[in-house]
């Protein structure tokens, strides 16, 4: 396997989705690649890091706004309210 | 009839039934509007804009209309619409991934590790944040398959269902933002790429 090919794979082999013969050869490239071992773990970083924006909750205002929101939703546009 | 009451009270445009759908996927819904958009304000609107759209499309709803991704893909329309609106950075050309390659198929650059990840709550917050910026460079809809995959960890198929694509194109747009997040991170972290 080639940095190339290594790279390519990534996703599928952090999802486990590679055949074990490709599996096998993807770790021994990275076994003896330094940048590619580095590709592995900074992909996983970013990965990582993306995965800290979910964080952010959803705020409370949703749920005090929601009756209100789905009150101005169900406006039949024949009958309006007003 | 069809097998679904809930669906039959919706066309029937009840609202008991309605308020119990949206309120089952509020948070959902929020989410894919926050990711999208990465504005309190605008995701919010979305949101309003998605319930009221939902409502008024409820005679659309077939016997087989899976009700989750259809006000999914309401919200996601809704959120593109709000982002096109809004001035976001310009778009970036992503780099051409042969051209880090020799012809021989091994890597032209060297790949650094980079420092380990800030214990810091805030500190972490801060390189999410310069993540989410860098975000903003992707494609219009590179950037949407990574918010939703990356920061609200929906599914392949999930996303599949609510973009339209083909779960095998959503990997490998999803597989090409992530790498290319990755190099843009590397030159900001001061790292060789
Ligand atoms: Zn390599």
């Amino acid at each position: 396997m080639t940095c190339k090919e290594l790279t390519e794979r990534v996703m599928a082999y952090r999802d486990r989705e590679l055949p074990l013969h490709v599996r096998l050869s993807l770790q021994f490239h990275a076994a003896i690649c330094s940048c590619c071992r580095n590709l592995l773990s900074t992909y996983d970083e970013t990965v990582a890091i993306g995965a800290d924006l979910a964080n952010e909750e959803v705020p409370e205002e949703v749920a005090q706004l929601f009756d209100d929101m789905l009150a101005r939703a169900m406006v039949d546009p024949e009958k309006p309210e007003d | 009839m069809s097998a679904n009451p809930l669906l039959d009270r919706l066309r029937a445009r009840d609202r008991s039934a309605f308020t119990e759908l949206c309120v089952a996927q509020r948070d959902r819904l929020y989410g894919i509007a926050w990711s999208v958009t990465r504005d309190r304000q605008d995701a919010l609107d979305v949101l309003q804009d998605t319930l009221t759209s939902a409502w008024r499309s409820l005679s659309t709803l077939r016997d087989d209309t899976a009700l989750h991704a259809w006000m999914g893909q309401i919200a996601l329309n809704h959120a593109r619409m709000r982002l096109r609106t809004r001035r976001r950075k310009p778009v970036e050309p992503m780099d051409d991934l042969d051209a880090l390659f020799e012809a021989d198929g091994h890597r032209r650059d060297d790949i650094s590790a980079w420092p380990e990840r800030p214990d810091d709550a805030l500190d972490r917050a801060r390189l999410a944040r310069r993540l989410a910026r860098l975000a903003d460079r992707l494609p219009d809809d590179h950037r949407e398959l990574w918010a939703l995959a990356d920061t609200q960890h929906l599914s392949m198929e999930e996303i599949a269902e609510l973009t339209g694509l083909q779960v095998a194109n959503v990997k490998t747009r999803l597989h090409r933002a992530r790498l290319q997040l990755r190099e843009w991170l590397a030159l900001e972290l001061g790292a060789r790429p």
